[in-house]
This record gives C-alpha cells, sequence and structure tokens, in this order.
C-alpha cells in the first residue's frame, strides 16, 4: 500500500473508531454516573476500567447530559475545593435502561455476525 | 500568569460570554486534579514541560472551546469559534465600511440624507458577501482539516497574548488614566470655550470665518458626549482595574461619538464666511472656506476611523475581561 493509502486507511479507521467509540461512551458515561463523580474522578474511573476518553470529549459530553436533562450536577466541597459532581437523573436512569435494552439488542445481533472472525 | 492561567484564558476567549465562568470553573477544577494527580504520582511539583504536555494533551483552546458548543453540520467544532469570530469582524468591518461610504455620499451631496441612506442600503448585500465567503473559505478549511487529519500539534507556551488577553497597558493603566483625564479635562474646557473664542479652533482666520449652522445642532450633544468620557475616565483614575460595565459605557459613549462625528460629517460646511467679508489677506473668503472645509472634512474621516478603531478595541477588552 502506498503512503498516502495508508495514510487515507489511518484516518478512515480513525473515523469509524470515533464513530463507534462515541455512542459506546454515552452508555458508558451514564452507567459509571449510578455513583456520583465530578469530571476528572470519572475519567480516571473510565480509565480504570480500560475506557480512556480524553478530557476534550468527556466534559463537554458531561454539559451535554446534563442539558438533556439525563444527569443532574452541583458544586460541592471535596478536599478544601470546590468541584461540581455529576449524577444520574431518574430519567437518565430511565434512558440507560432502553439504552441497555438497546445494547444487548445490538449485541445479540452482532455476535451471531460476528461468530467466524471471534472464533 | 502561570501556563495554566494562559491556557484557560484562552479557552475562556472563544467561549460564549453567558457560559464562561461556568465552563471555566469546571475546567479549571478538572485541570487542577489532574495536575495534583500527576505531581502526588510523581511526588514533586511538575515540571513546565510536563505542564505543557498535559495541557497539549488536553487540546487546543480553540479545539476545546469549540467542543462545548451545539454540534455542527457544515462547520466542526474546532474551527466553528475561529468562524464565528472571523463572521463577527467581517460583518462589523462590512458595516463600519458602509457608514464611512454613506457619510463621505452624503457629504459629497451638500449632507444628502436620501444619498446617506441609499448608501447604508448596501449594507445588507455587503454582509451577505462577508457571510458567503467567509463560510465558504471556513467549510473549505473545515473539510480540508478532517482530510488531511491536521494534528494539534501545538505548545501551550507559545499561546499567543491576543488569546489570553494580556495587554501591555495593564502594566501602566494608572499612567494610561492620567492621561487620559489630563487630555479629557483640555478637550472639554477647548470645547466649551470655542463659542465664545473662536480663536482656538480657527486662530487667525476666526476673523474672517465663522462655525456653520450644523454646529447649532451638534454642539450640546458633543459637549455631553465628552463629558461623560472625561467622567469615566476619572472614574477610572479613582478605581483603577477591569470593569465590565464601564468598559460598556465607553463603548456606548464612543458609538456616540461615532453617530455624531458622522452627521456632523455629513453636513458638508462646517464654516462660512462671515458677512460682508470677501477677502483677507489679498485670498477670497471663498477659496478659504473651501480650504478649511476640505481640511474638516479630512479631520472628520481621520476621528471616524480612530472612533471605530477605539470601539474594536472596548469589544476586545469586554471579551478578554474576566
Amino acid at each position: 500500500m502506498s503512503h498516502t493509502g495508508h495514510d487515507a486507511g489511518a484516518a478512515l479507521f480513525e473515523n469509524l473508531k470515533l464513530e463507534l467509540r462515541r455512542g459506546c461512551l454515552t452508555v458508558a458515561v451514564l452507567a459509571a454516573l449510578q455513583a456520583e463523580q465530578y469530571g476528572y474522578s470519572l475519567r480516571k474511573r473510565l480509565a480504570d476500567e480500560g475506557l480512556e476518553v480524553d478530557e476534550g470529549t468527556l466534559y463537554p459530553l458531561l454539559r451535554r447530559l446534563e442539558s438533556q436533562g439525563l444527569l443532574a450536577s452541583e458544586w460541592r466541597e471535596e478536599g478544601k475545593r470546590n468541584k461540581r459532581f455529576y449524577r444520574l437523573s431518574p430519567s437518565g436512569a430511565a434512558m440507560l435502561a432502553q439504552l441497555l435494552d438497546e445494547w444487548r439488542g445490538l449485541d445479540t445481533a452482532l455476535a451471531g455476525l460476528l461468530r467466524e472472525f471471534l472464533r | 500568569m502561570t501556563l495554566v492561567d494562559r491556557y484557560l484564558s484562552a479557552v475562556r476567549f472563544f467561549l460564549p460570554r453567558r457560559e464562561q465562568d461556568d465552563i471555566l470553573r469546571e475546567l479549571t477544577e478538572n485541570l487542577t486534579s489532574e495536575l495534583e494527580d500527576r505531581a502526588e504520582v510523581l511526588g514533586r511539583d511538575l515540571t513546565e514541560a510536563e505542564i505543557a504536555d498535559i495541557l497539549r494533551r488536553h487540546g487546543h483552546p480553540v479545539a476545546v472551546a469549540g467542543r462545548y458548543g451545539a454540534p455542527r453540520q457544515l462547520i466542526g467544532p474546532i474551527f466553528f469559534p475561529i468562524y464565528w469570530l472571523a463572521l463577527k469582524v467581517g460583518i462589523v468591518a462590512a458595516a463600519a465600511v458602509t457608514v464611512l461610504v454613506a457619510v463621505i455620499a452624503a457629504a459629497s451631496h451638500r449632507g444628502s440624507l436620501p444619498h446617506f441612506f441609499d448608501a447604508m442600503m448596501e449594507f445588507p448585500e455587503r454582509a451577505l458577501i462577508v457571510f458567503a465567503w467567509t463560510t465558504i473559505a471556513f467549510a473549505v478549511l473545515d473539510v480540508a482539516g478532517s482530510r488531511t487529519h491536521v494534528k494539534a500539534d501545538w505548545d501551550p507556551r507559545r499561546i499567543p497574548d491576543w488569546m489570553v488577553g494580556a495587554r501591555r497597558a495593564q502594566r501602566s493603566s494608572r499612567v494610561n488614566s492620567v492621561v487620559d483625564v489630563v487630555f479629557g479635562v483640555l478637550a472639554l474646557g477647548w470645547l466649551l470655550a470655542v463659542p465664545t473664542t473662536p480663536v482656538f479652533a480657527l486662530g487667525p482666520l476666526a476673523q474672517v470665518l465663522d462655525f456653520a449652522p450644523v454646529w447649532r445642532t451638534w454642539y450640546i450633544p458633543l459637549v455631553v458626549v465628552a463629558a461623560a468620557q472625561l467622567a469615566v475616565d476619572m472614574h477610572a483614575l479613582v478605581w483603577p482595574g477591569s470593569h465590565a460595565r464601564r468598559t460598556s459605557i465607553k463603548l456606548g459613549l464612543l458609538g456616540a461619538q461615532l453617530v455624531i462625528a458622522a452627521f456632523v460629517l455629513s453636513a458638508h460646511a462646517w464654516v462660512v464666511a462671515r458677512p460682508g467679508i470677501t477677502s483677507s489677506g489679498g485670498q477670497s473668503v471663498a477659496s478659504i472656506v473651501e480650504w478649511v472645509n476640505a481640511g474638516f472634512a479630512i479631520g472628520f474621516v481621520v476621528v471616524l476611523v480612530i472612533t471605530l478603531i477605539e470601539m474594536g478595541k472596548q469589544i476586545y477588552r469586554l471579551k478578554t475581561m474576566k
């Protein structure tokens, strides 16, 4: 493969990977925020579980989910500093349950389709 | 100002004003936690290079600010804050050019209001052209950027001062305030003295020239604006520092000054010959009037341009105010 072709392939992979991760990330964040977290601690929690997310993606996502009513937040002092803690709102919990149903459906479908690849 | 402060100030510059404080507060907290966490792991203070590395991973200020915006279809989050800034600057420049052209058009037709309004009607078309070209240029830039996968290869230690809102003038703001007040007092005193002592404005020509009727309409507003500007400058001298309300008032007064200057300029004639005088020093008074009026016209265009530049500075100051 030529150098340009290789670059284009890598760029396409990056794009597709981003698309694949985008939806999963929302589910992961909603799931992780069943327990209260602030931005940086959530990022560490996700990283501990093997899901590295850069700050530029995670922090705006938290605000967006909050503006959609799926998360609730409050400023509170911890370690002598004020931090914004996020947690799942009741509608966020309902949404998470719906998304998990969808997830299970997709998982079953993909397990069938990918049987050969995963063997 | 530390490297982190500079970084956060640069992010603030590109954020929508109503959300700046809230986003910055949270971002500061998260960054501080991360820096402390890293320092704790290493068991020592972080070096500047290590801090720069964390900031670099965090993303360029333009990109970080862009990600906090709503999802865009045509221009992505990385380019959107710059596009938005360029669009605003372009539209303001189009408005300024339109006003200048309209005033000059009116002035060259003896202060004709229809000519002024005709020229002002060009603004929508001019604004549309600015909008179209800016949008096309940024859309192309965005597509090219995403195709070539422009890496955020940047150095947080080289964030330019204009993004951070660091103004050298701040170091000598007290001196600037004193200068502003002194010049304000002189300007107001001069304005108040001119009606009774026209020689202050016209020099020896005051014997043959008189002020045109336009000044009777605009003299009082001019004095009021000058007095208000002096009051604002005195306030800045007594209570130094950055105040959004004071900057807004200053911006409003500059706007008033712009309007007054534009209307006075549109009068076309600012001095007239004194009755019964036809020549002075071997020259016809008519030609003296013509030369002096030409000088006034040039002077007013310069005042308009300087006022627009000063307004731009105040808008920038408001935008970078913490």
